[in-house]
C-alpha cells in the first residue's frame, strides 16, 4: 500500500496514495498503523485527497486505528481524517461514522485543530 | 436513456477480493450511464463489492479457484443486479439497523460486519435464494426521478 508521510511537529500526516482503499490493501494499512504507534506517533491525520473509493473493510481498519489511538498516550492520542470526497463522506454518513471521526476539509485545518488540542 | 431502451452487463470473475475491483469499476460506469450521480453510483458499486467480498469470504471460504457471476440489467425506471455463486449457502440476516451508535463508547464501535447493512441501506430491495446449488442474490435500485 502506498502511503506518503510527513510530520508537522509531533503530528504525523499520512497521505494515502491509493485510488482504492479496500479489502485488498486494508491488511497492509493496519501493519503500517501499528508501526506508527510503536514509533510513538499518537496524533495522526489520514489525508484522503488521492482516495476515490473505500469499502467496509477499509472503514473497519480506520475504526480499529481510531480505537488504538484513543487508548494511546494515556487517552490523549488522536486520529483525524481530511480531504474526504463526497463519495467517501456518503459512506461515513451512512454508517454514522461522520459523527465519530474528526473530519477536516484539508490537512492544514486538521493540523491546526490537532495542534490546538494538545 | 430513452424510454424504449434497456441495457445489460454480464461479468464473470474469479473468487478473489482483488478481482471484485473489476466488478466495482464496471458497476460504477454502468450506474453513471443509467443516470445515477457519482455518489449514488459509488454507493451501488460499494454494495456490489460488499456482496462479492461476502461471497469470497463466506461462500467460497477464500478459495480463489471459483467464480462469481454478475448480471446487471438497466430498465426504464430501475437497475437490477443478480449475483450468483456456487459456494456454501449463506446464513445471514440483512439488517437495516445501523451497527454504529455514535453515542456508544469507542470500544463498542464495530470493526466489521457493516457490509450487509450497507447493502440493505443502499439498495431498494435485496433478495436471496438458493436454487439448484446456486446462491442467487438479487438487488434492485430505482433510478433517480429526473
Amino acid at each position: 500500500m502506498k502511503i506518503q508521510i510527513r510530520k508537522s511537529d509531533s503530528i504525523l500526516i499520512a497521505t494515502i496514495l491509493e485510488e482504492r482503499f479496500d479489502a485488498t490493501c486494508a491488511p497492509d494499512f493496519i501493519v503500517v498503523m501499528k508501526e506508527w504507534l510503536d514509533d510513538n506517533s499518537v496524533q495522526i491525520i489520514l489525508d484522503f485527497s488521492h482516495v476515490d473509493f473505500i469499502d467496509s473493510t477499509a472503514l473497519g481498519v480506520i475504526i480499529k486505528s481510531f480505537k488504538w489511538l484513543r487508548q494511546a498516550d494515556n487517552g490523549n492520542g488522536e486520529l483525524a481524517l481530511c480531504s474526504v470526497n463526497n463519495k467517501i463522506m456518503s459512506l461515513l454518513q451512512l454508517t454514522r461514522m461522520d459523527r465519530v471521526f474528526p473530519i477536516f476539509s484539508d490537512s492544514q485545518e486538521a493540523i491546526k485543530a490537532l495542534a490546538e488540542s494538545k | 436513456m430513452s424510454s424504449h431502451e434497456s441495457y445489460y452487463l454480464q461479468l464473470i470473475i474469479p473468487s478473489d477480493k482483488e478481482d471484485s475491483r473489476l466488478i466495482g469499476r464496471a458497476v460504477y460506469s454502468f450506474c453513471l450511464h443509467m443516470g445515477f450521480d457519482d455518489v449514488q453510483s459509488y454507493q451501488i458499486e460499494l454494495a456490489t463489492v460488499e456482496v462479492t467480498h461476502n461471497i469470497v469470504g463466506h461462500a467460497y471460504r477464500n478459495c480463489p479457484d471459483c467464480v462469481i457471476e454478475l448480471h446487471a440489467q438497466g430498465l426504464n425506471d430501475r437497475i437490477i443486479f443478480t449475483i450468483i455463486d456456487k459456494g456454501e449457502p449463506a446464513e445471514f440476516a440483512f439488517s437495516s439497523c445501523c451497527p454504529v451508535d455514535p453515542d456508544d463508547a469507542i470500544d463498542a464501535l464495530p470493526e466489521s460486519s457493516m457490509g450487509l447493512y450497507i447493502i440493505t441501506s443502499v439498495m431498494d430491495t435485496v433478495e436471496y435464494e438458493v436454487y439448484e446449488q446456486s446462491n442467487i442474490l438479487t438487488m434492485m435500485k430505482y433510478l433517480p426521478k429526473s
